[in-house]
């Protein structure tokens, strides 16, 4: 069970980390150094400096917890749908149910949101940024949402 | 619906062995072991026979039918 929550929770922080950076890539912090004959100016948004550093700060958690418990080198690619036996073969296909499910629903539920966004910011707002980081949000937690409940149901089955 | 009753802790504790020492000789996890017992999950046919290998009954010995009134 370790694997499987490890896995998702790193998902989630991802997809989350992902989406926000790329709803506001643009800096809300500036930086510059200047001396003389030499001026070098930096945007940098704090969202994309903290996907960044989660990126980097990860694959060494990650590689740490796989050689930690073991797992097989084969297996590293999806830590959250290797099956050590047969009953956990199981609670991945049901767990894949759910998730599937969250997917299709959030996909549907986004498609509407998108539109009505569109018609609204077209209408009222004239803003069509906020139309891509309507659809950023959407996908972003799309994942979110599939991620949580593979994993809240793999564990709830687990227990059984 | 029809359901499965075994008596794999009953030949389990039989023998002396722990839910762990189990679970490694059939080659699956503790959990899978505690939830059989439990009668939550139904193996599939390799594993019964495995099963009733490492306990030297037969299957129909450790799994039977219980049919729904």
């Amino acid at each position: 069970m370790r694997k499987v929550v490890f896995e998702c929770v790193g998902n989630a922080l991802l997809f989350s980390l992902m989406g926000l950076a790329f709803m506001f890539p643009f800096s809300r912090y500036e930086g510059s150094v200047s001396a003389s004959g030499f001026s070098f100016d930096v945007h940098l948004s704090p969202f994309m400096v903290a996907l960044l550093a989660f990126l980097a700060l990860y694959a060494v958690v990650r590689h740490a917890f796989v050689k930690r418990n073991g797992l097989r080198a084969h297996s590293t690619g999806n830590l959250e749908l290797v099956a050590d036996d047969e009953r956990e073969l199981q609670l991945s296909g049901r767990a894949l149910k759910s998730a599937y499910r969250v997917l299709m629903t959030c996909l549907i539920v986004g498609l509407g949101v998108l539109a009505g966004a569109q018609f609204l910011f077209s209408a009222f707002l004239s803003d069509p940024v906020a139309v891509y980081r309507t659809a950023v949000g959407i996908i972003a937690a799309t994942l979110v949402a599939s991620s949580v409940s593979y994993c809240a149901r793999w564990c709830l089955e687990f227990g059984k | 619906m029809d359901t499965i009753r075994n008596r794999v802790r009953e030949f389990r504790e039989g023998r002396g062995l722990s839910q762990s020492a189990l679970a490694e000789l059939a080659g699956v996890t503790r959990q899978t072991v505690i939830s059989l017992e439990k009668g939550s999950y139904v193996p599939s046919l390799l594993f019964a026979m495995n099963l009733a290998e490492i306990f030297g009954v037969t299957v129909e010995d450790l799994f039977s039918k219980e049919e729904a009134s």
